[in-house]
């Protein structure tokens, strides 16, 4: 893998913006809060913007002309916001750049519409957005003009877009560098055109730090496909790990995946898009609950139950319970990292039951 | 004739018989100090936490905690119990139940159990609970919390007065096939009966003197040699009299002061400045001030600890390895994830009390972000730990706060009032 792939994750990239807004120490950071430091705090991630009742009527018309498309739900991946003068930064990642043309473009349409005058009706008190666009900064210029004319084209609709920005990532030497575009600068208060973000960037090296956002997508490293999933998997075999380790014998718990999820995620599970929530409680159903369940089929004699969607645990005894655990906290290699496939989605859409 | 356990009452009038026998061995043991003998054990106290209290678990009462020990608990008063429990007859070596000690409860997440039994015994008592329970911890009181409270206040009881720091490093993960290659509770005791020894760093040194002149010395010898940071135990001067009580890096506290009633005050203070320290950790590795109608967790911030001098790849990789298997003192399990020669993330758990944790490991630092409902204690056993067995000379931050300011910000508020 060369350094330069890293900045193209999409994964990457979005846990690098909310990691540059948490507050962490000036000497020991693991990615320069420049975000936090210029006061600005997480408020919300991949929620679709909801237009007020007149700009979705007017982008229904504009749709209906066809000769440009405006996305009626668009879904920005972040947003931060400062209190103190009532601002939001509005953040879309992007691998790359793209042209007018392309069917990206109706989706930055959105995003321009939202970061627009209709931000302040409906995120009140906030009274502005800048939408920036973060993307490779080899790539930057293009992203901008296209941004421009997206913008032009709005206006002439009559629509009211809001300003934008195109920040961009790039690696140099051993640190990873984030570039503002003039409006960023603005909107944080900061001179700097560019910041080293990450230091000790070297090739033999992962440089994600941990991961805050949650991902069911494809790595980009062909030799690790599911290191996203293995994440998000681990993280769901700690949780329930932690709940059974405490659960009496005799007694019964429950488990959906979208429980679990809510668990690992810090409840941040409830406020994503309703596909990402389907694929990842989708991942957790078909990787690690039919895994157990097929696992302990034969010897569980019904403490492992598993019902459409949900999965149910009551140990009958010490020893089955001390022998199921031991499993579970040995069992790494048993959960495949694959993704799921589609037929495997609508199985679970029927709520298909399995009873051991 | 040795002290006996069997003198201790199961069933006393109230608590005060107890701080009054308590008192009674108090001076009686101080005196066998001054003599340079004691017959009677000393009084011991152990911070415990029961961690359910802040986390996302039912919180139970105490006889419900013990319940799953051997021990039987006997109500002295509603927050005061006596611990019934098996122990060796001193005179016919068999086992006896015996009245061992006793239980304070000073909130619903922290109690203290004072007792007389040999330092030994009672030190693998405690541990055996807190082993065998998800529901119990100790307290830790890490080296910069130790060094916090040598700064702030032991400095200050008095240049006449006599001190006494312990320092205890030894880098466990500098050898690649050691024969005692995961550290235990026991570790200590082993090697004191002449149990293997590999080479390794190990440092074990005692300082006692003035306070003023171990004030004096202690920067410039700190500065020529790192283990000389990892402070695994101090003294703290009795606000009574002659004497003090010695803290050390686990919880436990020893009375060599001739009051009970001093004694219980200075681990009552202790445990309101840990209590402090711990919430503030949680709400602050948590984010539950600014989180409000948001997802509880996103406004958390990271917990870093930073290595003096960077691990060597052995250390690291024995550290990696060793540190998520069954038994070892990390007391951690989950996949370590590789993303480089000397950099591992985990999305784990803490073993022992069973709640998540999620870890960056590199040859520099340690990164740690608690979910929401995992004890802060996971976090002050960790820096415990690294300093004592990993790297002697730390730096520890709380989101941007050094550990040290987190503390200094308590002490302007109601820790100086404890004072």
């Amino acid at each position: 893998m060369k350094p330069d792939d890293w900045i193209r994750d999409p994964v990457f990239q979005l846990n690098l913006l909310v990691w540059m807004s948490k507050e962490q120490p000036k000497e020991a950071y693991c990615v320069r809060p420049v975000f936090h430091e210029a006061g600005f705090e997480w408020m919300a991630i991949e929620q679709p913007f909801p237009f007020p009742v007149e700009t979705a009527k007017r982008i229904q018309e504009i749709n209906a002309d066809e000769q440009i498309r405006i996305h009626l739900h668009p879904e920005p991946e972040l947003i931060l916001k400062r209190n103190s003068d009532q601002s939001a930064l509005y953040f879309e990642a992007k691998k790359n750049s793209f042209w007018v043309e392309s069917n990206t473009s109706s989706q930055a349409r959105g995003h321009l519409v939202a970061a627009g005058s209709v931000f302040a009706e409906v995120n009140a008190p906030l009274q502005r957005a800048l939408l920036v666009y973060v993307v490779p900064q080899a790539v930057s210029d293009p992203m901008r003009e296209c941004l421009q004319e997206l913008t032009e084209q709005l206006s002439s609709r009559g629509m009211n877009p809001g300003n934008s920005a195109v920040d961009g990532l790039s690696v140099e030497e051993s640190e990873i560098h984030y570039h503002f575009d003039g409006p960023s600068r603005a909107a944080l208060g900061i001179r700097d055109s560019r910041i080293a973000i990450m230091g000790g960037i070297a090739e033999d090296t992962d440089p994600s730090p941990l991961l805050l956002l949650y991902s069911d997508e494809d790595y980009h490293d062909k030799g690790r496909r599911g290191y996203y999933r293995r994440v998000l998997q681990n993280q769901a075999i700690a949780a329930l790990l932690c709940e059974l380790h405490r659960l009496n014998l005799g007694e019964s718990i429950t488990f959906t995946a979208a429980r679990i999820l809510e668990l690992t995620t810090q409840g941040a599970f409830n406020f994503l898009g309703s596909n990402r929530r389907k694929s990842m409680e989708l991942l957790l159903k078909v990787n690690v609950f039919n895994k157990i369940a097929e696992q302990w089929k034969d010897r569980s004699d019904g403490a492992v139950q598993m019902q459409g969607r949900e999965i149910t645990f009551s140990f009958p005894n010490e020893v089955f319970q001390a022998d199921f655990l031991d499993w579970l906290e040995r069992s790494k290699a048993v959960f495949d990292d694959g993704k799921p496939s589609m037929p495997e989605l609508e199985q679970m859409d029927l709520g298909l039951s399995i009873t051991l | 004739m040795p002290f006996s356990l069997a003198s201790l009452p199961r069933t006393p009038r109230d608590r005060f018989e107890v701080y009054r026998l308590f008192n009674g061995l108090s001076e009686e043991g101080k005196s066998g100090l001054d003599a340079a003998k004691t017959r009677v054990p000393l009084v011991k106290t152990f911070l415990l936490e029961h961690v359910s209290e802040r986390g996302t678990q039912r919180v139970k009462s105490i006889p419900e905690i013990w319940q799953r020990f051997a021990s039987i608990l006997s109500p002295v008063d509603d927050s005061f119990h006596a611990v019934t429990d098996s122990a060796e007859n001193p005179e016919t070596g068999m086992q006896q139940q015996v009245v061992t000690g006793y239980i304070e409860r000073y909130s619903p997440r922290f109690f203290a159990y004072y007792t007389v039994e040999g330092s030994q015994d009672a030190k693998r008592r405690v541990r055996n609970w807190i082993a065998s329970s998800p529901d119990l911890d100790a307290t830790w009181f890490s080296s910069p919390l130790l060094k916090f409270l040598w700064d702030n206040d032991i400095s200050h009881r008095g240049n006449h007065r006599f001190g006494k720091l312990v320092f205890r490093h030894e880098s466990v993960f500098e050898m690649p096939d050691d024969s005692a290659d995961t550290p235990g509770e026991d570790a200590d005791d082993r090697s004191e009966e002449g149990g293997p020894e590999p080479e390794r760093r190990k440092f074990r040194s005692e300082m006692g003197d003035l306070v003023g002149r171990l004030r004096d010395s202690l920067d410039g010898l700190r500065s020529s040699y790192p283990p000389l940071h990892a402070l695994y135990s101090v003294r703290i001067p009795s606000m009574a009299g002659k004497g003090g009580h010695d803290l050390f890096q686990d919880g436990q506290i020893t009375n060599r002061s001739d009051s009970f009633e001093d004694h219980r005050n200075h681990a009552r203070y202790l445990w309101r400045l840990y209590n402090g320290l711990l919430t503030e950790t949680e709400e602050c590795a948590w984010g539950e001030a600014a989180a409000k109608q948001k997802p509880a967790g996103w406004n958390g911030v990271p917990l870093i600890v930073r290595f003096d001098e960077p691990l060597t790849q052995t250390t690291f990789d024995n550290w990696v390895k060793r540190a998520f298997q069954k038994r070892n003192v990390f007391k951690l399990w989950g996949e370590t994830l590789r993303l480089g020669p000397t950099k591992v993330h985990v999305y784990g758990a803490d073993r022992h009390l069973w709640q998540p944790i999620n870890l960056e490991m590199t040859e520099k630092h340690l990164v740690a972000i608690l979910p929401r409902g995992t004890c802060g204690n996971t976090f002050h056993r960790l820096v415990a730990n690294i300093q004592r067995y990993v790297s002697p000379k730390i730096e520890a931050w709380i989101g941007s706060r050094s550990f040290e300011s987190f503390l200094a910000d308590r002490h302007a508020t109601d820790y100086r009032d404890e004072t």
